[in-house]
């Protein structure tokens, strides 16, 4: 029975999927991750400096992601998959189904919303590939399908079925992989929902949107066009936006790569046309971002990181010192200070927001400084590790929101009105985080993680109180090759969303459990996946005006190529 | 009355099935079983709804195509698809059936106690969908199959090889399924005949 022990003990690690790139969110439990629908949440590790969410702020590397807004997020992902054919569907758990005829209206459950995904990317034939893909995760659309309805005039607002689901996407295109050459071109049609500052789903289509990249060792360069509809059939709104997106970057290269010193920088813009109804405006309808990014090594166990960007509106400056040392046999310290000052976390980011008579200005003055102390001792040895990261740090003028009007919708439903603002005091916090992993051969291994979190300060001033502690015990089995078996318990404390509702919106501390199983044929290349998400736990709402997270099962065939 | 979490729990097939599925460890397939055998078939019969469903929807016929192949040394894996027309009771006005089709994978095993009965699990898919357009948005009873609903649920399974030569199988097939519905769970029962022919 030492199976079933394990089985109790807890299992799992990151090996659990979800049902597309960037829904990750919805089943971390290692720092404040609430989600309202696949097209916004809010993500914060614990520990992570700062208050704000982690896909508010830009890096370097943003331009492989989308902007949604004013977070960059992997989803609705367009980058191009190894090459493959798979399909995928699944559903939130609880449709009535045959239930539906014989329940009375009062005792109706909401309904349980499905995914689905088929695609492929041919192999090369020199070098030269196809790829297409249709997806959309309806998974979190049941509580903004009424509204959502009005807005968008029908039902019919997706590539496939009547859920209104958070994002449709379909795209089709070819590409190049050479040796040293990467290129390829993409056509498609998105629906997307976005979610505004105000709280309100604002519906887009991009019809169509094009995407192309091309990529060497020494340089990147991306570019996208979207022809974006927006529409609100409730108030006979329409509006049309064009826009351009891109970036040219030159990653570490290799003239720069001495032993001890890497440079590398790029551009990335945006361009957009707008006209009719358009529930968002970008400042004179344009942005460039001039980036650079440098890595060097000040003594062999000293080393120093930065990036920084500007434009003629925005700076941001993000940069790290760190040291580490072998005290003990098998035992690594690293100390680390990091600062990040920036007058904006997403400086490519639109401007405004428009809301009927009203306009929400989405960035403001002055600027925010966050300052970091880190430690992290890792002790490793034979099959098991011990991980201990204590942590603090102070921040002054976080980006905030100052709410000066709330509209009520219905009973839970609001949107607000106001601007971006800072918090004009210090915050501090301090912490730690520790992980203990266990590994057993190449066919088990297990990990427990663990953190506290304390902030002090205004907190009523912050979008997001984040949660305080977490634990998590995750565990993946592989056996014979060809089952693979991977799980993970998790549990999370409260946090609050502070500016979104009139009254204080509490997120109870909650667990649950992911589990996941696959069945592999090695020689025919193929993976056949079921996974269960937020098994065995309450269905709560995680953002004021968002979706619940229910359980749902997913089941994936993939056959490589 | 018991809570909504506890009832999850207590009713948690996945935990069956993964203790069903640890049972199953010592006969993980190695690579020199996979696919060493293969079978396409056609399989029909009646499926009778069992419990609550019964008031919602008649029995009905089913049809489904299947392909089983050797996973292990006395464990044969089952993908299936399959279509069924459930019609509803003569009292239900808003449309007269529903559509369902359903897709299944599992595995079933020959244990010595049962021979030559052999015993499988696995997990079903079902769609669904009304067979007239309703209004979906008016939320009275049935609305919601107006467009495509689907849920997922477990199933487990006897099969009895009737009749083998080297290239067919005739049997019987009988399948208790339980799909993950809310308010309860939907439980059906299905019987059928299968022929199958061997593709190597």
């Amino acid at each position: 029975m030492p199976f079933l022990f394990l089985i109790l003990v807890g299992i799992s690690f990151a090996a659990v999927p979800f049902e597309t790139e960037g829904m990750e969110a919805s089943g971390r439990s290692d720092g404040t991750f609430l989600m309202a629908s696949p097209s916004y949440f809010y993500d914060r590790a614990l520990g992570e400096g700062g208050v704000h969410a982690q896909s508010a702020l830009w890096t370097p590397m943003s331009y492989t992601q989308r902007l949604i807004l004013d977070r960059y997020s992997m989803l609705p992902s367009w980058e191009v998959q190894d090459p493959a054919v798979w399909i995928q569907t699944g559903n939130e758990i609880g449709d009535m189904i045959y239930q539906d005829l014989i329940t009375p209206q009062k005792e109706r459950p909401t309904n349980r919303v499905p995914m689905l995904e088929a695609g492929f990317r041919s192999p090369s034939y020199r070098s030269f590939w196809a790829t297409a893909r249709l997806f959309q995760v309806d998974h979190f659309s049941s509580n903004t399908l009424r509204l959502n309805t009005k807005v968008a005039g029908s039902m019919n607002y997706a590539h496939f079925g009547s859920n209104l689901p958070a994002f449709s996407t379909a795209y089709a295109g070819f590409g190049y992989s050479g040796v040293k050459n990467e290129a390829y071109l993409l056509v498609g049609k998105e629906y997307l929902w976005l979610f505004g500052e105000s709280g309100r789903w604002v519906s887009t289509l991009a019809s169509p949107k094009v995407q192309a990249r091309y990529r060497h060792p020494k340089m990147d360069i991306f570019w996208s066009y979207d022809f974006l509809e927006f529409q609100n059939k409730k108030l006979k709104e329409e509006g049309l936006r064009k826009e351009w997106k891109g970036s040219i970057y030159f990653p570490y290269a290799s003239e720069c790569e001495k032993k001890d010193f890497e440079i590398g920088g790029g551009i990335d813009f945006r361009a957009v046309k707008d006209s009719g109804d358009v529930y968002f405006g970008l400042k004179d309808n344009r942005v460039f971002w001039a980036f650079m990014q440098m890595d060097y090594l000040i003594l062999d166990n000293l080393s120093f990181k930065v990036h920084a960007g500007m434009n003629e509106r925005d700076w941001l400056v993000k940069d790290s010192l760190e040291f580490v040392a072998t005290p003990f046999a098998f035992s690594t310290l690293l100390w680390g200070y990091q600062n990040l000052w920036a007058t904006r976390l997403n400086p490519m980011a639109d401007s405004y927001e428009y809301f009927d008579s009203d306009t929400l200005k989405l960035f403001t003055d002055s600027y925010l400084q966050l300052h970091k102390i880190y430690a992290r001792w890792k002790h490793s040895k034979d099959s098991w590790s011990l991980e201990f990261s204590p942590f603090a740090w102070a921040e002054y003028g976080a980006e905030s929101f100052d709410t000066t009007a709330f509209k009520k919708v219905n009973k839970n439903t609001w949107y607000r009105l106001g601007n971006r603002s800072r918090v004009d005091s210090w915050i501090y916090s301090a912490g730690a985080k520790i992980s203990l992993a266990y590994w057993f051969g190449n066919w088990f291994d297990v990990q427990a993680k663990t953190g506290f979190e304390r902030i002090w300060g205004p907190k009523e001033f912050l979008e997001v109180e984040p949660i305080e502690k977490f634990l998590s015990i995750e565990a993946n089995w592989t056996l014979k090759k060809t089952l693979q078996v991977s799980h993970s318990w998790h549990y999370r404390s409260q946090s609050k969303w502070n500016l979104r509702h009139p009254e204080t919106f509490e997120v109870p501390s909650t667990w649950f459990w992911n589990f996941s199983l696959s069945q592999l044929f090695p020689k025919q290349g193929l993976r056949l996946t079921g996974t269960v998400l937020h098994l065995l736990s309450d269905n709560i709402l995680e953002v004021p005006n968002g979706n619940i997270n229910h359980t749902r099962f997913f089941a994936t065939i993939k056959k490589d190529f | 009355m018991i809570s909504e979490k506890k009832r999850r729990f207590l009713d948690a097939p996945l935990l069956v099935i993964f203790v069903l599925l640890f049972s199953f460890l010592e006969s993980v397939a190695s690579e020199d079983f996979i696919f060493s055998e293969a079978f396409v078939g056609l399989e029909g019969g009646n499926v009778y709804p069992v419990g609550s469903v019964q008031e919602a929807v008649e029995q009905s016929f089913y049809g489904q195509a299947e392909f089983r192949y050797r996973y292990f040394d006395a464990t044969y894996g089952l993908v299936q698809f399959g279509y069924a027309y459930f019609k509803t009771h003569s009292d239900f006005k808003l449309y007269p059936g529903v559509h369902q089709f359903h897709g299944r994978m599992g595995l079933d095993h020959s244990f010595p106690v049962i021979h030559p009965i052999l015993l499988g699990f696995g997990f079903s898919c079902v769609w669904t969908r009304a067979d007239t357009k309703v209004d979906k948005l008016d939320n009275s009873p049935g609305s919601s199959l107006e467009d495509n609903e689907s849920e997922f649920g477990v199933f487990l399974n006897l099969n009895l090889p009737v009749f083998k030569n080297e290239n067919y199988v005739v049997g019987v097939n009988a399948y208790m399924e339980q799909i993950w519905t809310l308010p309860a769970r939907s439980h059906m029962f299905w019987m059928g005949v299968y022929l199958q022919r061997r593709l190597w």
